[in-house]
């Protein structure tokens, strides 16, 4: 009994940081002034949710201050208190003190006593509640009569809700001149979308009439737009498409209880009320959840990873045959790796959290910043909802909070600056994330002053970093600044200069198997840009050749693949040669001289040259002896029984089971420039 | 390879669509591969979207290269919110 | 107290690995090259799904590298971390047991570039034998001076 408890009330601590981080994200939006009402009610729920829980596993001083915060939420719900900056600022001490609280239950570290006291104290003032009236530990009021006098509806709030939805276009909709596509672009306008399609009755393509919709959809929309949006988007297809709604309760422990008489008949009745009538279930959720050991979920992801190898081999193996002959065995084939897909993608969600458990301390982390520069910093995050493995996901913390951290002490400047430059006095900080093919990338995009270049070189030279006279390129000044020991702070901030640079933040994201980059505009900011693996990837790579070794690069980051013409080429006197492309000059890189391979193909006319874009670089050529096909591989790591290699992402076992190496084309083509400067520095030097 | 490229009009209009799929199905009964290039996609459709899916399993079905070289962002955008992102993916092809 | 060890030779000297370190032992293929790797790091090869790679023991021990061949074996060790590593040996020769008074650790002073990675010396038949340190030897990044000089592949030493 007592582990069961100690586990309710470590699944309790879990969804308490949670619940401060959607009470904090409800702040930032009244602050904001936007749909301030919705918030205050999105704000009194997760407070309301952290007192019951907080209440039921005996947490006196998180109940307590929870109870207080709650009181005065109400006063603020009913007008009674005034919303003015005041009490946003008393808002975001609160929540401050709640994450506080719960970190002091988790980790057994005290929140700071004269914090909480004087917290506890303004918002028992601002509440109504005398300071006399301070219940003993624990003794917080749970009289469910209590609590059921205050109605937590406020009468047509517009909390976010899920519905579920049917759209099946009909025969005449594309006729009519209605485009699905634009109810599904309406749809996403009101909310997060989630998407699935059944393509089940496209027809072949003989058959397929362009007119006629043959897909259908099954979504999901969880929007604060209310029912009417949907009923208007109804009205308009009614007489061309089938589209069909219903109310999905997220987090309600009885979907029933929804339509209970008495309770709201508005469509946009809160759902996630927590059932205040029995503060002893906290936890209930609409899903079922169970716990699993993190290695038998390992085990999982290794066994898909075979499946989908044994797969390739599969497929390599018919390869040979005739498809007409063995029409069933291909379209089976298919099938299952169709199937094998969708296997993988599951078992990667099972590891997947959303990077709101992340993302939502930054908030308390800028607004302790402006506190100690001056400066003024509006933060925005958004794709805060993009899943990556738990264990990422924690690791995240410490090289975002410095990379934030660096944007308002050296990227924006002070409003006296700002108002110079003729941009907004306060400054913009936008965190966002979105998944791309295999990768999770995650940007700081700031709007501050860029990196001032003729300063980071100067520092380089002073340093011995850069030999003096070199004339970098702005990339490969951009990038000295990820070199270890470099730091442009003319003095030790108490901000950014803490022995930390961006080296760490470098090296830290390489563990991970993933990548930095940044661009900079000089007077308009400064864009870091994280790269991270999911981590079951699955990737669609191309196979090339290179000496007897096979090398995959990921297609999303192909552009084109080519046999050059003689005429072509350009051959450098020492830099190695150039490619004439679409008008421009692009690098060839002989991927045979960069990895040390036996036996390559030197001539670029006698190779393929596959034009390659990284992600947020430029484009080069490189060079390989030949492509061998298209394949979906799973990427393994190197790190787990060797090191990163430079150049080097990941590595792959293919059909024949031997391992082949994946690129890392950012790396790849940093780590040629460097050496091509170093090579001509030496020849001229 | 014996794979012709086809370019995609800016507009998914059904006129356009249809014409592409005429194109398209010829290709097919040359038994001959197809890469559309759809880098001036502007206007995507519905139509245009499950012409390009019907095509690419028509095209697998016969085991005749097939692929979308460079679609454009409102092409990638349209693709996402129909939900065959993944599909997208696995049909962006090497230029040849 | 008996301990268990596994001999292998390199050349013409003899030397032990803990049995209780040893997963499984493999014929020699040619494993896949990687780049910018030092000498005695010969590739990498697939063992039930991971990816592993191959260390000459010879070349790590400071004595050359191995011109390996069918004869030759791999042995799939495992270090303390939980990290898998083939080791490149000439042969594996016996499994070996001896009791706690066979066993002394490292003599302080032995000379010889193989000292590094050896963690004691056994006594077995009127011969001592070294046992390596298997954790020393997975470790990817001890140095050993003056053997990985040079031993990079081009672009090493490249970075911006």
């Amino acid at each position: 009994m007592a582990d069961e408890e100690a586990e309710l009330r470590g699944i309790f601590l879990l969804e308490c940081d949670e619940l401060v981080g959607t009470a904090e994200a409800s702040v930032e939006t009244i602050r904001g002034g936007g749909g301030a009402e919705a918030a205050i009610h999105a704000l009194f729920r997760a407070v309301h949710s952290i007192k019951g829980g907080a209440g039921a596993f005996g947490l006196g001083r998180l109940a307590d201050f929870a109870h207080a915060f709650e009181t005065y939420m109400d006063r603020l719900r009913k007008g009674t208190a005034p919303l003015d900056a005041a009490a946003v600022d008393l808002l975001f001490d609160g929540v401050d003190v709640l994450r506080a609280l719960a970190a002091e239950v988790r980790e057994g570290e005290p929140a700071p006593a004269a914090r909480y006291d004087a917290a506890l104290r303004a918002l028992r003032a601002a509440g109504g509640l005398e300071v006399a009236d301070s219940p003993a530990a624990g003794s917080v009021d749970f009289d469910p009569l209590a609590d059921a006098a205050v109605p937590v509806d406020g009468g047509g709030s517009e909390a976010a809700r899920l519905y579920r939805i049917r759209f099946v276009p009909g025969p005449k909709m594309i006729g009519a001149g209605i485009d699905p596509l634009r109810i599904l672009e309406t749809l996403k306008e009101l909310g997060a979308l989630s998407v699935e399609l059944d393509a089940s009755r496209l027809p072949a393509l003989a058959e397929l009439d362009p007119s006629v919709c043959a897909f259908a959809w099954n979504l999901t929309l969880e929007t604060a737009a209310g029912r009417d949006a949907l009923d208007e988007i109804r009205d308009m297809i009614d007489d061309v498409a089938t589209f069909e709604f219903e109310a999905a309760a997220p987090s309600a422990p009885d979907p029933a209880a929804l339509e209970a008489p008495g309770s709201q008949p508005s469509p946009a009745a809160p759902p996630s009320l927590p059932p205040a009538t029995e503060p002893a279930k906290p936890r209930e959720k609409a899903v079922p959840t169970v716990r699993v050991d993190v290695p038998k979920l390992e085990r999982l992801g290794n066994m898909v990873g075979e499946l989908i190898i044994t797969q390739a081999f599969l497929a390599r193996q018919v390869a040979g045959l005739d498809p007409d002959a063995h029409r069933q065995l291909f379209r089976a084939l298919d099938e299952m790796s169709q199937h094998i897909r969708d296997l993988a993608d599951s078992a990667t969600s099972i590891r997947a959290q959303p990077l709101r458990a992340v993302f939502s301390r930054f908030g308390a982390l800028v607004r302790e910043l402006e506190k100690s520069t001056g400066k003024r910093v509006r933060l925005e995050i958004t794709g805060d909802q993009v899943e990556i493995d738990k264990t990422v996901v924690e690791r995240l913390s410490e090289p975002l909070t410095h990379l934030i951290r660096n944007s308002i002490d050296h990227g924006v400047e002070d409003a006296a600056g700002r108002a110079a430059a003729g941009k907004d006095p306060v400054g913009h900080l936008h965190l966002r994330a979105e998944q791309r093919g295999a990768q999770v990338v995650i940007e700081l995009v700031d709007d501050g002053k860029g990196i001032d270049r003729s300063r980071v070189l100067a520092k380089a030279v002073e340093r011995g970093l850069v030999p003096p006279g070199a004339t970098p390129s702005d990339q490969e000044i951009d990038e000295l600044i990820f070199l270890p020991g470099f730091s442009t702070a003319e003095a030790v901030t108490s901000v950014s200069g803490r022995g930390v640079g961006m080296d760490a933040v470098r090296q830290a994201i390489g563990e991970m198997g993933g990548h930095v980059g940044l661009t900079s505009r000089p007077g308009l900011g400064t864009t870091f840009s994280l790269h991270l693996p999911l981590s079951l990837a699955i990737l669609d790579a191309m196979v090339t050749l290179v000496g007897r070794q096979n090398y995959l690069i990921p297609i999303t980051a192909i552009v084109e693949s080519l046999r050059p013409a003689a005429a072509s080429v350009v051959r450098m006197d020492d830099a190695g040669a150039m490619l004439a492309w679409r008008g421009a000059l692009l690098r060839i890189v002989p991927l045979g001289a960069e990895f040390g391979v036996r036996d390559w193909r030197t001539d670029p006319t006698q190779c393929i040259l596959v034009i390659v874009r990284p992600s947020g670089g430029e484009p080069f050529a490189l060079q390989v002896d030949d492509l061998i096909g298209q394949e979906p591989v799973v990427v393994k790591s190197l790190e787990k029984n060797y090191r990163k290699v430079k150049g080097v992402s990941g590595a792959t076992i293919l059909g024949d089971g031997r391992p082949a190496l994946i690129l890392d084309l950012p790396t790849l083509s940093a780590a040629t420039l460097a050496r091509r400067r170093l090579e001509r520095q030496a020849a001229e030097g | 390879m014996d794979v012709e490229r086809l370019k995609l009009a800016a507009t998914g209009e059904l006129g356009a669509t249809i014409e592409i799929k005429t194109q398209l199905l010829a290709r097919l009964e040359a038994g001959r591969g197809a890469y559309l290039d759809a880098r001036d996609v502007d206007e995507p459709s519905l139509a245009l979207i499950q012409t390009i899916e019907a095509a690419a399993a028509a095209f697998a079905e016969r085991t005749l290269p097939f692929g979308l070289i460079e679609p454009s962002d409102r092409l990638c955008a349209a693709y996402e919110t129909v939900g065959l992102f993944a599909q997208l993916m696995s049909r962006i092809a090497p230029d040849s | 107290m008996e301990s268990q060890f596994v001999s292998f030779e390199i050349g013409d000297a003899t030397f032990l690995i803990p049995i209780e370190r040893v997963v499984e032992f493999r014929t020699w293929s040619e494993p896949t090259a990687v780049p910018h790797t030092p000498a005695y790091v010969r590739g990498i090869v697939n063992i039930r799904g991971e990816i592993v790679p191959i260390y000459d023991v010879s070349a790590r021990l400071g004595k050359g590298g191995t011109q390996a061949g069918s004869r030759h074996v791999v042995v799939i060790v495992r270090g303390n971390d939980g990290r898998s590593v083939g080791l490149l040996v000439d042969a594996v020769t016996d499994i070996v047991t001896a009791r706690a008074d066979d066993m002394a650790p490292m003599p302080a002073i032995e000379g010889g570039d193989a000292t590094p990675f050896m963690s004691g010396v056994v006594f077995v038949a009127e011969k001592i034998l070294g046992v390596t340190d298997v954790d020393r030897l997975v470790e990817e990044t001890f140095p050993v001076s003056g053997f990985e000089a040079g031993a990079d592949a081009p672009a090493a030493g490249a970075a911006p």
